[in-house]
């Protein structure tokens, strides 16, 4: 019945048994006569960790499916040992190619040998060189895919159709606490002596989490009320690091933010696609910093301007305020200068009329006091004295006073003086004005100037000035005066 | 005003107002029109210099006044 024998009893009699180190040796040796010493290899690489004390790069090679974002279909491990990966970075220094790195999520083409570790029994690439130049086309192809998505959806212009306030000063920040690029930030902000307030998102601005922590940061900022804009920011690093900014996710975030996102990823020459999404894209964290402070700048010199303007105009109001005070004050001097003259002369007369009460009083009294003074000589005579003096000052003030007085009245009888003799001369010139007048008309009157132009006098028989001709009668001897010797003659007609 | 002056203006000034209005009219015979021109012309310049003289004594006292005045600067 059994036309077969068991399996096991035939393998082991045709095939020799395996130890697993000579298993996974064998293998070993069967992947380098498949392969060669060395393939070119392309795929993305995850997880990428440097071995800090050897040097040592480890990092899974993947290939994703095509449709999926994070599904991914093969996956191998590589290791870039420290000496080569010295080699490589020193030749590519020496065709001028800076800021490559290998990061987590960039696609790379490799040359590596396809080996085993026999010990796990698992194969590996051991790498010897990276191809950078793959890397970059992988890079623009991916950005020119996803702007190309975000230019179908409508979405790069969305973000910089918001407007950013005037004075942006709530500000969402993403950024890795406790990076330059935060001190940097933080430093500017908060030196400017505006009153930032400033709501951190603690994310990781390189390796496997930025994406997803950008973009989570992004939702959990946008959220806060009141926030003006959000700055994403980072120092700079190897271009490749980059590469996460122009992810779909992490623009398609940034394009549909309900606040203007500003970006300042720390790069100089390719913009990322986040950059091109953003509200407004700078370079350094710096540079972001005093973008913002300068906004804040520009409004607050416009606020001082306009401060000086409302003052200048106060001032210059006061001012003429004063200068009608000063008027009206001018004017209040004089009228009361004019009373305090009139009040004066009444003071005058009573206080003359008082030096005379006063010194006849002092008379009496200085007779009684003598007497009195030699009756209470025991008492003391300094008393009286002093009273005597007392009395003496007040008679002097009174007799200093009323030759003030007098002075005063000497001066406003010259200044009266002075307006009178002013009339006066005014009265003269006026007199001597009317005659030059007779003068002139004198002039005109003399009948030299009249004959000289021509004009003659006819005289009568009774050599009055002839003006009529009925004055005169025929036969009559009249004269003519002109201008130079005298005509007589008789007249024999006339006409009326 | 006028009567502050010496008598002897206001007369000659009279007479002058007087010959000019004569002339005026024409009542000046032709052969006396040169003489009385001469006389009004005479007179005209002597009431000038009377006017002159009393313009030089006004300004005279008036600077003596204003002198007294800054001799005087303490006013109370």
């Amino acid at each position: 019945m059994l036309d077969q024998p068991p399996l096991f009893l035939l393998s082991h009699e045709s095939v020799s048994c395996l130890r697993v180190s000579e298993l996974n040796d064998r293998a070993r040796e069967a992947l380098f006569d498949c392969f060669g010493p060395e393939v070119w290899v392309v795929g993305e690489v995850h997880g990428l960790k440097a071995h800090a004390k050897s040097g040592h790069v480890y990092f899974d090679l993947v290939e994703k499916a095509t449709s999926g974002q994070d599904q991914y279909i093969a996956k191998v491990g590589c290791a870039f040992f420290q000496g080569s990966y010295r080699t490589w970075q020193r030749s590519l220094a020496a065709m001028g190619i800076s800021g490559f790195e290998l990061a987590s999520g960039i696609e790379v083409k490799l040359r590596a040998r396809v080996d085993l570790f026999t010990r796990e029994g698992r194969y590996q690439l051991i790498v010897s060189e990276v191809d950078p130049s793959y890397t970059y086309g992988a890079i623009a192809r991916r950005r020119a895919q996803t702007i190309e998505t975000l230019k179908a959806s409508g979405l790069m212009e969305l973000n910089k159709g918001l407007a950013l306030p005037a004075i942006p000063l709530n500000i969402g920040l993403i950024t890795s606490l406790g990076s330059a690029a935060y001190r940097d930030f933080t430093s500017i902000v908060g030196g400017s002596g505006f009153s930032f307030r400033i709501n951190l998102y603690d994310a990781h601005m390189q390796g496997d989490r930025t994406i997803q922590e950008v973009i989570r940061g992004i939702r959990a900022l946008e959220r806060i009320p009141g926030l003006d804009a959000i700055v994403i920011t980072r120092g700079g690093g190897a271009k490749t690091d980059l590469l996460v900014f122009d992810d779909i996710g992490i623009c398609t975030a940034i394009a549909a933010c309900p606040k203007p996102v500003i970006t300042g990823i720390g790069h100089e020459t390719d913009l990322t696609v986040a950059d091109l999404v953003a509200h407004r894209s700078l370079v350094t964290p710096t540079d972001t910093a005093r973008f913002l402070v300068a906004r804040a700048e520009a409004v607050w010199s416009l606020l001082e301007e306009a401060h000086d303007r409302v003052g200048r105009s106060a001032r210059s109001s006061l001012e003429a305020s004063a200068r009608r005070l000063d008027l009206a004050a001018t004017r209040l001097a004089l009228l009361s200068g004019t009373f305090t003259s009139r009040a004066r002369s009444t003071i005058e007369t009573a206080s003359s009329a008082l030096t005379t009460r006063v010194l006849a009083l002092t008379a009496i009294h200085g007779r009684r006091l003598a007497v009195v003074g030699s009756a209470l000589l025991r008492q003391g005579a300094s008393c009286i004295l002093a009273k005597r003096s007392a009395l003496d000052r007040a008679v002097m003030g009174l007799v200093l006073n009323s030759s003030s007085l007098l002075r005063h009245m000497n001066h406003e009888l010259a200044h009266r003086q002075a307006i009178v003799l002013k009339e006066l001369s005014g009265n003269v010139a006026a007199a001597l004005e009317k005659l030059d007048r007779y003068e002139d008309a004198l002039r005109t009157m003399s009948p030299k100037t009249t004959l000289l132009r021509g004009y003659s006098i006819t005289l009568g028989r009774d050599r009055k000035v002839l003006r009529d001709a009925h004055d005169a009668a025929q036969e009559d001897r009249i004269t003519t005066i002109l201008a130079q010797g005298t005509l007589h003659s008789v007249v024999y007609d006339k006409e009326p | 005003m006028k009567t502050k002056k010496p008598k002897g203006y206001s007369e000659v000034l009279r007479e002058l107002e007087e010959t000019l209005e004569k002339m005026n009219r024409g009542d000046i015979p032709i052969d006396e029109l040169e003489e009385t021109i001469k006389s009004a012309a005479g007179k005209i310049r002597y009431l000038k210099e009377r006017l002159k003289a009393t313009e030089a004594e006004i300004t005279k006292v008036l600077r003596e006044i204003e002198d007294g005045d800054e001799k005087l600067p303490e006013e109370r």
